[in-house]
């Protein structure tokens, strides 16, 4: 009872209130005067104002008077005046720095850490190649009848560094000539394994934030994808045409600049499928791939990896696959 | 070594064999691009170097004239990590401002460690073509875009709301990003045609051998 008399006091006023959010604290007005205020430390302005919806929110429920509310955002380097008239410390470049690093933070996503990961083992992957092919002349200087039976880098991290055993027609290396093989030998097997974790790595965010792709396009090509385009934002929002041939664009400007053939596929010419079909097939199952990654691609975005619909994506593609073989 | 006055407010000749330009350094001792700092009569310049900024380039092709002035207001478009911004800064002097407008958050984040040191740059993390993301940002004496996008003059119109009658605006083009098949001097031509409409073109400076396939305007809101 005594509430409800409470409530029938406090009137609807007609004149509306102002509510002006500034990056130093949100102020309501009323008929020209203050009826109330927060002010924020000039060290959580801009966080603050970073979360203003959220500040408002908390503001609105205290102010005395019931009246519509009208909301305005002060904002520019010309409320530093305002805020010295009202005795406020406040730098608006300051601010900006801030409210800047703020933006930068929440602008972060797992996608670009699969941007990270993806360049990262394509550079570990050529360092492999060129320490491989390197310690193989080296070590085969010693040993050449064993290099020569030896076809795979992990059957040769195996071997190098060995004593020799039986004729040979290589050189006679001593004790220390021996040894420094033999460590790089180390150093080559430490990055095999470093490839594997990365490689692992990939696979588990990749499932993590794009599941649909990853299961469409595979983990490592689908990764060269986002890296590609720059983000899963960028690619959802390109068109399968595009996707069919990124990792092509020097094949693009090309055909743009001097009228050579177009591009049929960029790093989708290493997808497992391409391998079930002839040359001449390839640009159409490209474009096939394209537009099924495509619409992975969107889904993981706009759903943030939860909705699942990959195995109607590959089902599609593996009949449309039948027909080109 | 000689170091004498330009004729252009803030930039001074560096003599020594050589013929390089420079401002005062606003920040004594700090260069965060790894340029030359040189020290004379208590006074330190820091080198432009015309091969990393376009701006410093259009000087050295001899371009007309480079009306900033300390205590400028400028809004620059296509800020990037800052290093061209910072010569801005530098002329503007401590009761300038340079607005830097920069989309791409990777670059804002080395612009921003600049800007910690520079009091009189603003980082502002927004998309040029869209000026509503940044419609705080008072009158300006000058704009300085460098944006590297097809349609640059379309741009400048966009944000030459915030220009001064008789602001002016230096803008940056380069040929392959607006079109990769086309011959640069129509691409140039055509922006050029485009950016009359509402600006006097003041001069223009093609930037070989600093830059290829590049070009400045320096135009005046036409009042
Ligand atoms: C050539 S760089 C600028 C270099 C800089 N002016 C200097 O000399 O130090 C072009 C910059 O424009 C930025 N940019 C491209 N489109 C933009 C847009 N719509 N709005 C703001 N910046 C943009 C790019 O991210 C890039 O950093």
């Amino acid at each position: 009872m005594r509430r409800q008399r409470k409530k029938k006091q406090k009137k609807i006023e007609k004149e509306p209130v102002i509510i002006k959010v500034a990056p130093f604290g949100i102020f309501a007005f009323h008929k020209g005067k203050l009826v109330k205020k927060e002010l924020w430390k000039e060290k959580d302005a801009a966080g603050n104002f970073f979360k203003r919806d959220e500040m408002l929110k908390e503001f609105k429920s205290k102010i005395p008077i019931r009246a519509k509310q009208e909301i305005e955002t002060l904002f520019g380097p010309e409320i530093e005046k305002f805020a010295k008239k009202n005795g406020i410390k406040f730098n608006f470049q300051k601010f900006m720095i801030e409210f800047t690093k703020l933006k930068i933070k929440a602008g972060f996503s797992k996608d670009k850490l699969i941007i990270q990961s993806i360049n990262m083992l394509e550079e570990l992957n050529k360092v492999i190649n060129i320490l491989y092919e390197k310690l193989r002349e080296w070590y085969g200087t010693y040993w050449p009848e064993k290099v020569e039976q030896v076809k795979t880098i992990e059957e040769f991290i195996r071997i190098v560094g060995m004593k020799r055993e039986g004729q040979s027609m290589g050189f006679d290396f001593e004790e220390e000539d021996l040894e420094i093989v033999k460590s790089f030998g180390e150093e080559l097997k430490s990055l095999l394994s470093l490839r594997e974790k990365i490689s692992h790595y990939i696979e588990k965010i990749m499932t993590e934030t794009a599941p649909n792709l990853t299961k469409v396009a595979g983990p490592i090509i689908g990764a060269k994808l986002i890296a590609i385009a720059g983000g899963l934002d960028k690619l959802a929002k390109m068109p399968s045409s595009t996707i069919q041939v990124l990792g092509a664009e020097k094949a693009l400007f090309r055909h743009i600049r001097r009228g050579t053939k177009p591009p049929k596929y960029g790093v989708l010419l290493s997808h497992d499928l391409m391998r079930k079909v002839k040359q001449k097939n390839r640009g159409k199952l490209a474009r096939i791939l394209a537009s099924k990654i495509s619409i992975a691609t969107r889904v993981d975005y706009y759903s943030k990896g939860r909705d699942i619909i990959w195995k109607g994506l590959i089902e599609d593609i593996n009949k449309k696959l039948e027909k080109l073989q | 070594m000689k170091i004498t006055k330009s004729k252009f407010e803030g930039i001074y000749w560096i003599e020594n064999g050589k013929k390089k330009i420079a401002t005062i350094n606003l920040v004594p001792g700090y260069a965060p691009f790894g340029e030359q700092l040189i020290k004379m009569n208590d006074v330190e310049y820091r080198v432009w170097n015309p091969h990393r900024s376009k701006w410093a380039a259009a000087i050295m092709k001899g371009i007309k004239e480079f009306p900033l002035k300390k205590g400028d207001k400028v809004l620059y478009l296509g800020a990037a990590s800052g290093q061209s911004a910072s010569y801005i800064s530098d002329i503007v002097g401590k009761d300038g401002k340079v607005f830097c407008v920069e989309i791409a958050p990777r670059v804002m984040r080395d612009l921003i460690f600049v800007a910690e040191k520079k009091e009189n740059m603003i980082p502002i993390l927004a998309d040029a073509t869209n000026p509503k993301e940044y419609e705080f940002v008072e009158k300006v004496d000058f704009i300085f875009q460098d944006v590297a996008m097809p349609n640059q003059a379309e741009i400048l119109k966009r944000n030459s709301k915030f220009l001064k009658k008789n602001g002016h605006a230096m803008i940056a083009v380069k040929s392959r990003s607006v079109d990769v098949s086309a011959k640069p001097s129509e691409i140039f031509a055509k922006i050029e045609k485009s950016l009359k409409e509402k600006f006097e073109i003041i001069d223009k400076k093609r930037l070989e051998p600093y830059e290829m396939d590049h070009i400045v305007f320096l135009v005046r809101q036409k009042g």
